[in-house]
């Protein structure tokens, strides 16, 4: 095992793309016309949207791809500057060996300012002749109206499981890995139409079975492993009132294992969706705080004071 | 350690106006101000100028103490090759200087015609620096405020007052409210910490010291904006050598007893009106308050409900302040204060309140700041990689990556050797010092040994 496997199985072509039925055939069109306007991809981590960035620049300008294709993620790089001094300057030049353009692919791009995405816009408009714009993002209602206007928006919905595990098959085959139906089943279940994901398990669950058969045990144990621990627990000790333990949980999961609070409100989401032992008319309210807590997060500056103040609504349930 | 006898925050003082810490509204109002006298607007009637503040003869800076604006009005006439004379308004001598200035006219072109005055020479101007102005000597304040109205009106110079506390200087002087005021008002904020720890970090570069970053943080973030203090701090923690906590304790304990006696206030008073001024006086930034009542609410609470509703209210203030600094809808400040006084005054057993404490939260992330750096720095190394955010690369993937890690070598010397990884990053990863270090030395020298293709290596590189 000398690579990650979602680097080394990610698809080289369109053809290859899982589960985008509505957008691969679309995008080859553009490949056979010479031709794209700018794009917009909308839609969930881990199902292909930078895949397909990539696939479409290897289809337009073939072993030269990398010369003529910018990557760059605005969730890293925020801000106008950005925007007014890499892109541009990227943008200004012209394309490569003859391309008939280049491709700027700015991944995360609702993570920009509206300012940021206002000079990005003039961009866009100014440097439409040289270069092309594949704008990603996880809302399509987070770019502002007149980016939206320009480009062709893609909307990539999350992959089925039959989808996934034809996905998973490929690699099995290609590591020559042996692994029981119900382990390839329950790896799709778990992502959740996050291709991303499966691969991951899939390649832990690997080097979890040394060489044997992988079952649905390393399956099991390989999504324990990393899946963000003592959420549970910390619900638990809210619930009893024990406010100040869980709130020690809730530090060790912001600074020791340094989870965002995003995530940890999905974690809390889904363990309280799944605990057998609360009863239904009380996770109703859980959910209800819950929606309600992820909310103000979006909205709120501090996700601590967001999820204390859950954790103490817990308390009275 | 060497440490000389200058005072650092002399030897450091900021020369140009760009060298100043935080408030950068502030220095391009104080720029614009200082265009209208280049200019020579403020002495023509009725001239035309594009910014109001641009026909203003003087300019208050107000401002808690110790966040640069005396070193503003310095380096402004240090950038403008202005001479400056400085006075203490709080000096007597200095209110008979301005009396005097006013009752002979010193600051207008007619008196240095009979050649007894000659301070000023034609076309050159000298700021007149007013320190204090809202703190005047004597019982004959209203009088000492109103000469200083007239020595702006009547003088042909720069002036510029320096205030704590604007509304003291407007209660005295209804001369400086509204857009008819001789001088316009330019705000003074207290620095980000991290401002702050740029500004040390320098002097400790500069100095030549060895001093942990995570001490100068703590310095830093422990002065609460105050620059001034935050420099006083780091040279005495220089000389002496003492605990970074026996520093911060002499340093910033009675602005730490403030804001803790703001909350026992705040929790003991019987109205918002009351609890809100309580917060207001403690002198803090709102969104620091917020952590320390954070701190204190839970061991306030003496029941499940309590705390329930502290929480709301607390939440809520988050909201709004939120919304005061992504937005700059500073009118909601307001409420967050309020919110915040909401969610100490239901406290029914005040006898909780606690005599000492500090944001314990403040305090754990000051101590995981190294780990927190190697993760970020793993992070952006595998988003390369992946071609993803280091957010996510964060998220999704560092759990994963770290399993792998730690159950296949060979996978771990690739992966060394693809992302460069540093000691420091493989040892967060399989938490073993001297195990990581022999990893990367292993993983550099042996890699040809180790028959990897070398096709896989060029496509993995290659992206910008």
């Amino acid at each position: 095992m000398l690579e990650i496997w979602t680097e080394k199985y990610r698809p080289r072509v369109l053809d290859e793309v899982v589960g985008q039925k509505n957008v691969v055939p679309r995008l080859k069109s553009y490949v056979k016309s010479g031709n794209m306007p700018h794009l917009l991809f909308a839609g969930p981590a881990g199902i292909g949207k930078t895949t397909c960035a990539i696939a479409l620049a290897r289809e337009f300008f073939g072993e030269n791809w990398q010369s003529n294709f910018y990557e760059l993620n605005a969730s890293d790089e925020r801000g106008i500057d950005v925007v007014r001094v890499n892109i541009k300057e990227y943008a200004r030049t012209a394309p490569f060996g003859g391309a008939p353009f280049k491709i700027i692919f700015l991944d995360e791009a609702d993570a920009l300012t509206s300012d940021a995405q206002a000079a990005l816009r003039r961009t866009m408009e100014k440097y439409s002749r040289t270069c092309r714009f594949i704008l990603s993002c996880n809302y399509s209602s987070k770019i502002i109206e007149p980016i939206q206007s320009r480009c062709a928006v893609f909307r990539f919905t999350r992959p089925g499981e039959g989808d996934i595990i034809s996905y998973l098959r490929r690699i099995i085959e290609g590591e020559k890995l042996k692994i029981s139906d119900e382990a390839v089943k329950q790896i799709a279940y778990v992502a959740d139409g996050d291709v991303r994901k499966a691969v991951n398990i899939l390649q832990v669950a690997a080097s979890f079975s040394d060489g044997k058969e992988i079952t649905l045990k390393t399956v099991f144990e390989a999504t324990a492993m990393a899946d963000p621990k003592d959420v549970r627990e910390m619900i638990g000790k809210a619930m009893e009132g024990n406010f100040m333990d869980a709130r020690r949980i809730l530090d060790k999961l912001l600074i020791d294992q340094g989870l965002s609070g995003e995530d940890i409100i999905k974690a809390i989401h889904k363990v309280v969706i799944d605990e057998a032992g609360i009863k239904e008319d009380k996770k109703v309210i859980m959910l209800e705080k819950i929606g309600e807590a992820d909310f103000r997060m979006v909205e709120g500056s501090n996700p601590r004071i967001q999820i204390e103040a859950l954790l103490a609504a817990f308390g009275l349930i | 350690m060497s440490v000389d006898s200058v005072e650092w925050t002399e030897k450091y003082r900021p020369r140009t106006l760009d060298e100043v810490v935080g408030n950068r509204d502030a220095i391009r109002k104080m720029k614009l101000w200082a265009k209208g006298w280049i200019d020579g607007v403020p002495l023509k009637k009725g001239a035309e100028a594009k910014d109001e503040i641009m026909k203003k003869k003087a300019l208050i800076l107000a401002g808690p103490p110790g966040v640069g604006k005396t070193t503003s009005a310095l380096a402004l006439a240090s950038e403008l090759g202005w001479s400056v004379i400085e006075l203490n308004a709080s000096d007597k001598r200095s209110g008979d200087i301005v009396r005097e200035i006013v009752l002979t006219g010193a600051l207008t072109e007619s008196f240095r015609e009979d050649g007894s005055f000659t301070l000023f020479r034609d076309g050159e101007r000298k700021l007149i620096i007013l320190d204090e102005a809202d703190n005047l000597s004597g019982r004959e304040d209203r009088g000492g405020v109103q000469a200083i109205v007239e020595a702006i009106r009547k003088g042909s110079q720069p002036m510029i007052l320096i205030v704590n506390d604007l509304y003291a200087l407007q209660k005295r002087s209804s001369a400086f409210k509204g857009k008819h005021s001789p001088a316009a008002v330019v705000k003074f904020r207290k620095p980000d910490a991290r401002d702050i720890e740029r500004v040390l970090t320098r002097i400790v570069r500069d100095e030549g010291l060895e001093i942990d970053r995570e001490i100068v943080s703590e310095i830093a973030y422990r002065s609460r904006g105050d620059v001034r203090g935050a420099i006083n701090d780091l040279q005495s923690f220089a000389y002496s050598g003492l605990s970074v906590d026996n520093i911060a304790d002499a340093g910033a304990r009675d602005r730490e007893t403030d804001i803790r006696e703001g909350l026992r206030r705040a929790a003991f008073s019987g109205s918002i009106r009351d609890a809100r001024k309580a917060l207001m006086d403690a002198g803090e930034d709102p969104g620091n308050l917020l952590a320390w009542i954070d701190e204190v609410l839970p061991r306030l609470s003496s029941s499940r409900i309590e705390l329930f509703r502290g929480y709301r209210h607390l939440s809520m203030a988050d909201i709004h302040l939120s919304r005061v600094y992504r937005r700059g809808q500073y009118s909601l400040w307001a409420y967050a204060t309020e919110e915040m006084a909401a969610s100490l005054m239901f406290i029914r057993d005040k006898d909780r309140f606690p005599s000492s404490f500090f944001p314990q939260w403040i305090l754990k992330m000051g101590r995981s700041r190294g780990v927190r750096n190697i993760r970020k720095s793993l992070a952006v190394k595998m988003a390369k990689y992946m071609h993803t955010t280091s957010e996510r690369a964060l998220h999704d993937a560092l759990p994963y990556f770290q399993i792998l890690f730690n159950r296949d070598e060979r996978f771990m010397y690739e992966m060394i050797y693809r992302l460069r990884l540093e000691e420091n990053e493989v040892e967060y990863l399989i938490g073993d010092s001297a195990k990581a270090k022999y990893a990367v030395k292993e993983a550099m020298k042996g890699r040809k040994s180790r028959e990897i293709k070398k096709e896989s290596q060029a496509t993995l590189f290659s992206f910008g």
